[in-house]
């Protein structure tokens, strides 16, 4: 059940670069493990939107999973600011259903999609393969659907 | 949840466990300042940032019950709710202890408590703010036949007058997805990239919980195009996507009003935008103040104790290493007087020495963590302990930042918290005395620690009425604890002492009079097992203050290591006040107490070993006495002869090889010899109840008493490393 195709990046055929942004460790170990059946790799992770932006600038991650509420600055603005600098930039907001207005207000802002918590792998990696999109290639046909 | 094996799965819950335990301190917390500034926004924002993280990471733990509770209490939670209700910080006690209990029933694997009184606070608390309504409403909608405005209708006859193609697409939003509203952004988001949208159904966001959307799209793209762009996963269940007829015909009619299709897209669109740039804003606020607490820093390493146990484990065999090195060094120094590459060996033991000395500082700086860990789940039970007994108390908190070594921080949290119960329900007196006494009518408690030397200082002290000595020596003289005599003779601060015996303080009158209530004994015998103490500092009508004095860690002490009867054993050296030597003929005997005259002061004395035989009395040999200071007590022991000091690693003994509480440990030396820690507590509690006159003997003999357990503990702990 857990067996995921992996995704690929298209031009190098190396693993996706994730960012993952969420004030509890908790929620990015857990996203974290995902990214991994996923065969992607965690390329940085932040616990607020300033250092959000920062790691995205040392990282230059190929997808940002960005929680909406955060100390010192919350994901959207924190994904504002990035778009606004990285307009090729994929952030996919992670959030839970009580933040649906600020979920569009990101999308409104730029940001390439979203995910609800608690976060399902299969409607991640679905997600993630939207949100890539030509980018991103799944390595051996194998069940592309779940 | 699919996506973990058992052994990630159980790692993650662990991870959970702790962070929650965590969440659910900051909550406390921020109940607290809720209560001291009831309806403050900010902390209301924070309750529910916690309450939502919370659920966040329940849920994806599987721990559905608590998940939804939080959700519950989340969306009740809002600013409009906080400002009409004002028992919202009892509301958020509640729940953190809810939260908790059903936290430690996950854990247990039992079942879960009842949340009743939650779930009804939750129900008033939505009920006031009117929230039920508006999620309870409109999720059972049916297509109804869309109706487009005439605005619409000519923006798309303008479209057609441009030569766009335009259709109409009716999506549904998959089911999955509890977020319509984000749904619809979404989809509205990839049509714009193909092209401008005419109209939108739904109008605005505002509107939640509709499953279906219509827009009308103008666009170059195909209809497989357009298709293919609207299949959003995991938000889109469904797509149609229709070209509206009609375009030729009204092509050349409307060539005219560019300005209303302007006018439409300005006027959705903006207000759209306003709403939630306003929703947004406030919550980025929230963010901003106030949430500095609850920032975990990124470069922490969370590691299971046992390993680094086991590290200082190995830097402790490592320095016994270096004593072996060190003695076969000198032997080889003996044999060979004049190598010179003696001089080598002893730069390097003396590098080899530093480093191991930097490197279980290092270990054990690894083990210490602030007080502030045991202090901040005061505040709360202060006020609820103070609330209980209609007291007002204030509680002071100072000195947070002062490491401890966690295990002993650990061990002592009971006994702290015991200390801070008794001087809120006991110590502190209710408002309507204090005025009477001329106090402010708010109780006070300082909770403070601090380093002293090579300990660490813990202190609990109240305002309250403090402790009468004179009543605890009545209530000692009537239980027969001590002898009249004894009890004239007795110092305030032995009296008070009798405090901490099992079973004294628990006498109803002394619990009503002097206020210190049960199980003070529990202090007593923690902070001995810690090879700690606790003095008490009490002035009647002013207040208390407990002092624990504890060691920096419980792995490694310098010890004095003496013999008796051609055995080694060894004492903390910061028990040992000083070292007399004296003759026997030196020595009195008072009411059968061996006592030794140091300067004005009389030295009760304790022999360690045999007393010796009468006849062959040796009036000029030579002993050592060793003045133990306990607290305000002092006591000598007397030994044969002194080893020398040494850094011991302590190494406990099992309940098995030593059933003596006299021993408190043992140790190796460098030569492979064990040698035993004495309990410097044990031997002066046991000295002070074996009670001399009785039995017409001396105390002495102490060790040999109990000698066949120690040597044969001895000689099952004795290998050599």
């Amino acid at each position: 059940m857990e067996q995921f195709a992996p995704v690929r990046r298209s031009k190098d055929g190396q693993p996706v670069r994730y960012l993952v942004v969420d004030d509890s460790v908790f929620a990015r170990k857990n996203l974290g493990q995902m990214i991994e059946t996923f065969g992607g790799q965690v390329a940085g992770e932040a616990g607020d939107g300033m250092t959000a932006i920062t790691e995205y600038e040392r990282t230059n991650p190929d997808i940002v999973l960005m929680d909406i509420t955060m100390p010192q600055m919350e994901g959207i603005e924190a994904a504002e600011k990035i778009v606004r600098q990285h307009p090729e930039a994929r952030i996919v907001m992670v959030s839970s259903v009580g933040y649906q207005e600020n979920i569009v207000a990101a999308l409104q802002r730029g940001a390439r999609h979203f995910v609800q918590k608690p976060v399902k792998p299969e409607v991640l990696y679905e997600v993630i393969k939207y949100v890539l999109g030509e980018d991103g290639t799944v390595a051996q046909a194998a069940g592309a659907g779940v | 949840m699919s996506q973990s094996s058992d052994e990630r799965g159980a790692e993650l819950r662990q991870l959970f466990f702790e962070s929650a335990q965590e969440l659910l301190q900051s909550l406390n917390e921020e109940a607290l300042k809720l209560e001291k500034h009831p309806g403050d926004v900010e902390t209301v924002r924070s309750i529910r940032r916690l309450v939502h993280t919370l659920k966040g990471d329940a849920a994806a733990c599987g721990f559905r019950e608590l998940s939804e509770l939080a959700h519950e209490l989340e969306d009740a939670l809002t600013v409009e709710a906080a400002a009409s209700h004002t028992a919202l910080a009892e509301m958020a006690f509640i729940a953190a202890d809810t939260f908790g209990s059903v936290l430690s029933a996950y854990r247990n694997k039992k079942s879960l408590p009842p949340a009743e009184t939650l779930r009804r606070m939750v129900r008033e608390l939505a009920g006031s703010a009117g929230s039920v309504k508006r999620r309870r409403k409109a999720t059972g909608e049916t297509a109804a036949p869309v109706i487009w405005t005439e605005y619409e209708k000519l923006a798309v006859e303008n479209a057609f007058s441009q030569g766009k193609r335009v259709y109409r697409i009716t999506a549904r939003i998959d089911p999955q997805c509890l977020m319509p509203i984000a749904a619809r952004q979404l989809l509205l988001n990839a049509l714009a990239t193909l092209g401008e949208v005419l109209g939108a159904r739904p109008e605005t966001a505002s509107p939640a919980d509709r499953k279906r959307l219509e827009f009308l799209l103008a666009s170059d793209a195909s209809a497989e195009q357009v298709t293919a762009k609207c299949h959003i996963p995991t938000v889109i269940a469904q797509v149609k996507v229709e070209a509206v007829k009609g375009g030729a015909k009204s092509a050349k009619r409307a060539a005219s009003p560019p300005e209303t299709e302007k006018k439409i897209a300005t006027q959705v669109q903006p207000a759209e935008k306003e709403a939630v740039a306003a929703a947004s804003s406030t919550e980025n606020d929230g963010a901003e103040k106030g949430q500095a607490g609850v920032a975990t820093a990124d470069n922490i390493l969370r590691v299971d104790a046992e390993r680094i146990d086991n590290v200082l484990n190995l830097v402790g065999e490592l320095i016994i290493g270096k004593s072996m090195l060190q003695q076969a060094l000198n032997e080889f120094a003996r044999h060979y007087p004049k190598e010179a590459i003696r001089g080598r060996f002893a730069d390097a033991m003396a590098f080899q020495a530093r480093v191991l000395n930097d490197l279980q500082r290092s270990v054990m700086k690894i083990r210490m963590v602030p007080v502030e860990q045991l202090f901040r789940r005061f505040p709360r039970m202060v006020r609820d302990v103070a609330r209980q007994c209609g007291k007002e108390v204030e509680l002071v908190i100072s000195g947070q930042d002062t490491d401890l070594d966690k295990s002993i921080l650990d061990a002592i949290a009971e006994p702290i918290t015991h200390l801070v119960r008794n001087a809120v329900g006991h110590g502190i007196e209710d408002a309507r005395e204090r005025t009477a006494r001329g106090k402010a009518a708010r109780g006070s408690l300082r909770l403070n620690a601090y380093h002293q030397g090579n300990q660490v200082i813990v202190e609990v002290s109240d305002d309250g009425h403090g402790i009468d000595a004179q009543k605890v020596k009545a209530k000692a003289l009537e239980q027969g604890l001590v002898t009249p005599e004894e009890a004239a003779r007795m110092s305030e601060a032995e009296t008070l002492g009798f405090v901490f015996r099992p079973g004294f303080s628990t006498a109803e009158e002394i619990t009503e009079i002097s206020g210190r209530g049960v199980g003070l004994d529990v202090v007593q015998s923690v902070l001995q097992r810690l090879k700690g103490r606790v003095e008490i500092d009490t002035r009647p009508g002013q207040g208390t203050t407990f002092r624990l004095k504890l060691p920096l860690t419980l792995a490694i002490i310098k010890a004095l290591l003496f013999r008796v009867e051609q055995r080694l054993y060894a004492i903390p050296l910061n028990t040992v006040a000083e070292i007399a030597r004296a003759r026997e003929s030196d020595l009195h005997r008072v009411d059968n107490y061996e006592v030794l005259q140091i300067r004005n002061q009389v030295l009760p004395l304790v022999r360690l070993g045999r007393a010796p035989v009468p006849q062959d009395e040796h009036p000029a040999e030579r002993i050592f006495v060793l003045v133990i200071a306990l607290g305000e007590r002092k006591l000598g022991l007397i030994v044969e002869a002194l080893e020398g000091e040494e850094e011991l690693v302590i190494k406990a003994l099992d309940d098995q090889s030593v059933s003596t509480d006299l021993v408190s440990g043992a140790s190796i030396l460098g030569d492979g010899r064990v040698v035993l820690i004495l309990n410097i507590a044990a031997i002066s509690d046991r000295y002070g109840k074996s009670r001399p006159g009785e039995t017409g003997e001396i105390a002495s003999g102490l060790l040999l008493s109990h000698g066949e357990r120690a040597r044969r503990a001895q000689a099952s702990t004795e290998v050599r490393p």
